[in-house]
């Protein structure tokens, strides 16, 4: 296994390291869409996810992932696998994180017919695809604004469910398939269809450093880490560890993060003056400030948490002019004044 | 010049052959010919174990998975391994790599960025420090390689400008020779000297400051650059990084990728001189060989060529010196050497001036920045200079085989064919095949282990009478997809096509663009004034980099109808070859004035425009000519007719009433 490149030890990308915290802390809220040139660190940062998350546990063997701990059984394989051995039963296992290649097949992505056994034992199974293998970690696809559209159907209906159905070549299969949509791409070479944007909960811009010397920070530590990945995984350890440290704590602060009446006022205003389709913004808006909330340690909600999240969380689903020019941040920006004045 | 750019090519190949998982790969733009055979003789003899891909290879075979025919003689699962993660350290050549389709390049681009693959079967991901050649060989109309691939692969050559028969330096022989006996006995053996090499700060701004001042977005071009300067001081012998090999690791990484360069004195001088020489291109023409000569040869007489070359050799040499000597005589030589070098590399406009000096770098970069634009062609540096990417604009790769394996659609008859590659199978076809062969296939003596296999496992039913099936039965569904369409609009921008008109046909572009992003169509722009026609938008899905180029287009001048309709030809036989149905919309009055030629004259000009037309009609093509005129004039009807398109009058039209009609007459055809 390749070692991936320390999380902690990205210069700047403030967004974007932001953003990625805050799924790890709260997966509720579902996904990421980071959007910027090539070139950018995007894939870096979010392959630095997995080792930066602590491993989950798993039922033995399970394809799936699933976890041991949830009481209502979620998929065929879990109730033969979990009643067999007993309390030798689970397993843990890094958190995923699936790559989702552009080209890749329906049959890749959903699963199919498991040619293997059919062929030599005669035996009709199911071979699980990426959705299985990215269940309760994170889905990542490089150039999502580029997919196709059969494929981007496909994932707008399991990341709403939460469950991937397939039906075809006399299977017959369900499985669960939560994980975190993390996309990213340029969006001059091609744009998002509004369905899918919506699924994801926060979008970020990524850009290069403007600054010269961050710049060159950027060149050396990724020469010192091509040159000696171990040695340098060893130097970042310490600061690695320290933030897991700071995201499991966010993780069980969450709970007792108090999110008073009149703060879920103040976003619903926010997207009503910005004028957002649906709900899905409000309920992003506050799983997203709370995660954030918990991240910095802080017992309630407020204003200055929103001011934060509120770019990142709403940006993406304006309902825009494709011919209008005004960055669609800049008008939550001005809403966000307008707001607070 | 002609000879440096050849011995970095060299010195480029060398450090992909000692480096492959460090620096991914080589982009070669040439054409099949001298150069590019004696380029491949090269790295056979470097690599001798380096493998071919063809394009058209399948994705079992890149990631690996089940080898279905040998998994059904044996009677048991066999796995083979990729093509991707078999080869540890070793090259693939990728000849015609812009033929790439979508879905490898993808892939490519992914194995080659994580260096991992990950299996088609299970969950394992094994290591892919392989390097790729990406052989390009797209003529300057053509789409080069996929974006998202050449991103990934460190070295950028263009060997379209090497002439055939130039001679290696003699330090680039040695430093061959060298590489291929070393690494015969270990193919890895560099690797640790590499690793051991520590970027020094100071080299690490230079290339920064370079990178940013070629206006570079992406971090993995300064890191490809810093990467290849310590192979390349590993493969001269050296301990430490020089000069040199800054200069030539950017000259190999950043100066192909330069957006712009860095700020020079004269700037809006040469502007003004050039941008008449050389007019908006989108692509930088590749002079051919003869051509460099020819106006080489208007400059100087050949005698003085010989001596120039001989002084290059000279120059080179001085470098290397260089090294051992102190910082200040390093600079001291690199000022002499400056007024040398710019005459070579720029032309005369440049050569009256005088030697201008990079004023927004600072002194330490401005060596590096002469040794980076020192093998750049003089037309590349024109348009650099006037803000031109050197890369082509809006090329995303998207070739190949888009209708044909359509994964969705309407259903066809299947055909035969393995299960591999995104091709679903067809089980209903497949027992068909395979149900009238069932009794000769029972006496074969290998299969029988089948059925001794099968014993050890335990399955339903006491004797099992399984169907012997092999590869040769297997049949998959196909289907057909309808193309993308690609909506052509060719825009009279002439001074006859009074300007509102002409701001009314923006707006009904625009509207039209609006609405061809919810039907995922892709939109080309051509506009036409004064004596040429112009691709102001090649086919794209991007709504913003559309409005962004209408707004900008400018008005007056001549009516040069053929010529734009030439250059919509054209267009539109790219779109067809990358699998899109295009449709053509002229917004014109149909006054021809200018001709092909650039010379005004009606009725030549409207000759030409007519015969432009009938070729349009041959292509069979949808077209659609909407007469902006304030009177419809008979002409426009003519040509319209004669190449068979829609034509719909609009004077005073307004720009929603273009696009109704636009869209009117698509879903009408379509």
């Amino acid at each position: 296994m390749a070692i991936p490149f320390p999380f902690s030890a990205i210069v700047g990308q403030q967004d974007m390291k932001l953003a990625i915290q805050i799924v790890a802390v709260d997966p509720s809220v579902n996904g990421i869409l980071a959007l910027g040139d090539r070139g950018t660190g995007k894939s870096t940062a979010v392959r630095a996810l997995a080792d930066l998350l602590p491993p989950i546990k798993v039922v033995k063997n399970c394809p799936y992932g699933c976890d041991p701990k949830s009481q209502t059984v979620s998929c065929d394989q879990c109730s033969t696998l979990r009643s067999g051995s007993g309390a030798n039963h689970s397993e843990s296992r890094p958190v995923p994180v699936v790559d989702l290649p552009l080209g890749a097949s329906e049959d890749r992505v959903v699963g199919a017919l498991d040619l293997e056994k059919a062929l030599s034992q005669g035996i009709k199974s199911f071979s699980p695809g990426l959705l299985a293998k990215a269940n309760r970690g994170f889905l990542y696809i490089d150039e999502v604004n580029l997919l196709e559209d059969h494929l981007v159907d496909l994932l707008i209906d399991v990341a709403a469910s939460g469950e991937n159905v397939v039906e075809r070549e006399g299977l017959s299969v369900r499985h669960p398939a939560r994980f975190v949509l993390v996309g990213s791409g340029n969006p001059e070479e091609g744009e998002l269809r509004p369905q899918l944007l919506d699924r994801f909960g926060l979008c970020v811009e990524v850009k290069t450093p403007k600054d010269l010397d961050e710049r060159i920070l950027v060149i050396k530590r990724r020469d010192a880490f091509e040159k000696n990945p171990q040695e340098f995984q060893k130097e970042w350890q310490q600061a690695n560890e320290e933030l897991r440290d700071k995201i499991l704590k966010a993780r069980k602060r969450l709970e007792k993060v108090v999110m008073t009446d009149d703060f879920l006022r103040l976003c619903s205003k926010l997207c009503i003056a910005l004028g957002t389709d649906g709900l899905r913004a409000e309920l992003t808006l506050m799983r997203a400030t709370r995660a954030y909330a918990a991240i910095e340690g802080d017992k309630t909600v407020d204003a200055k948490h929103l001011k934060v999240i509120a770019p990142m969380a709403l940006c993406h689903r304006l309902r825009r002019d494709p011919l209008d020019d005004t960055g669609s941040s800049a008008r939550v920006e001005r809403a966000l004044e307008e707001l607070f004045t | 010049m002609r000879n440096l750019a050849w011995d970095d090519a060299l010195w480029g190949l060398a450090a992909l052959s000692v480096d492959p998982s460090g620096l991914r790969g080589i982009w070669l733009k040439c054409s099949l010919g001298p150069v590019m055979q004696e380029f491949l003789d090269w790295l056979r003899a470097l690599k001798a174990d380096s493998l071919k891909v063809p394009c058209n290879v399948d994705t079992e075979r890149l990631l690996g998975g089940l080898d279905l025919a040998l998994t059904l003689q044996m009677g048991r699962p066999v796995t083979q391994k990729g093509v991707l993660a078999q080869n540890h350290g070793r090259l693939l050549i990728c000849p015609m790599a812009e033929r790439l389709p979508v879905a490898t390049a993808s892939i490519l681009s992914q194995v080659l960025d994580s260096k991992v693959v990950n299996s088609h079967f299970g969950h394992d991901t094994e290591p892919a420090l392989f390097g790729l050649v990406a052989i390009d060989e797209s003529t300057a109309q053509e789409n080069p390689i996929a974006n998202s691939l050449s991103e990934q692969l460190a070295i950028w050559i263009d060997l379209s400008l090497v002439n055939p028969g130039v001679n290696a330096n003699d330090e680039t022989l040695d430093m061959l020779e060298r590489v291929e006996r070393r690494l015969k006995t270990d193919p890895f053996a560099y690797s640790q000297e590499i690793d051991q090499l520590k970027l020094e700060d100071p080299h690490a701004r230079e290339i920064c400051e370079l990178a940013q001042g070629f206006s570079i977005q992406s971090m993995r071009a300064p890191l490809y650059a810093a990467r290849l300067s310590s192979v390349l001081a590993v493969l001269r012998g050296s301990k430490k990084v020089e000069a040199q090999d800054l200069g030539r690791a950017a000259r190999l990484v950043l100066t192909p990728r330069a957006k712009s360069i860095p700020r020079m004195e004269q700037e809006t001088q040469q502007d003004s001189n050039e941008s008449s020489q050389y007019p908006d291109q989108p692509l930088p023409p590749p002079p051919s060989p003869e051509l460099q000569n020819e106006t080489s040869e208007t400059q100087k007489s050949s005698d003085e060529q010989e001596q120039d070359q001989a002084q290059e050799q000279e120059q080179k040499q001085e470098p290397q010196q260089l090294g051992a000597q102190g910082e200040e005589e390093h600079k001291e030589l690199e000022t002499q050497q400056v007024p040398q070098d710019k005459s070579k590399n720029t032309d005369q406009s440049l050569n009256q001036s005088n030697v201008p000096n990079p004023v927004s770098v600072k002194e330490l970069e401005t060596s590096i920045l002469q040794a980076a634009l020192a093998t750049l062609p003089i037309g590349l540096l024109n348009q650099l200079n006037q803000g031109q990417s050197h890369s082509k604009k809006g090329a995303s790769g998207r070739v190949g085989d888009i209708q044909k394996g359509a994964k969705k659609g309407r259903p066809m008859p299947p055909v035969q064919g393995l299960p591999q590659n995104g091709n679903r199978i067809h089980i209903l076809a497949t027992l068909r095949h395979a149900a009238p062969r069932q009794k000769i296939r029972s006496s074969y003596p290998n299969l029988q282990t089948t059925s001794k296999l099968k014993q050890n496992v335990s399955h339903p039913g006491p004797t099992v009478k399984r169907l012997k099936i092999l590869s040769e039965d297997f049949h998959i569904q196909r289907f057909a997809k309808r193309s993308e369409s690609c909506i052509i609009f060719c825009i009279d921008a002439s001074g006859s096509a009074a300007l509102e008109r002409l701001a009314e046909a923006k707006g009904a572009v625009e509207l039209l663009l609006k609405d061809s992003y919810a039907r995922r169509d892709h939109i080309c722009v051509i506009s036409f004034r004064d004596k040429t026609a112009t691709v102001q938008l090649p086919p794209t899905k991007s709504l913003v980099r559309a409005k962004r180029q209408l707004q900008a287009l400018p008005g007056g001048g001549g009516t040069p109808l053929a010529t734009a309709m030439k250059l919509a030809h054209e267009t539109a036989r790219h779109a067809t070859n990358q699998g899109m149905t295009p449709t053509l919309v002229i917004l014109s009055d149909g006054r021809a004035n200018v001709t092909l030629q650039g010379e005004g004259s009606r009725s030549t000009a409207k000759a030409q425009a007519l015969i432009c037309a009938s070729q349009w009609r041959a292509s069979q093509l949808k077209g659609i000519w909407l007469d902006t005129s304030a009177r419809p004039d008979p002409q426009a009807q003519e040509i319209a007719s004669a190449m068979g398109a829609n034509y719909v009058p609009l004077p005073l039209a307004s720009s929603q009433r273009m696009a109704n009609a636009v869209q009117s007459i698509q879903n009408l055809n379509g």
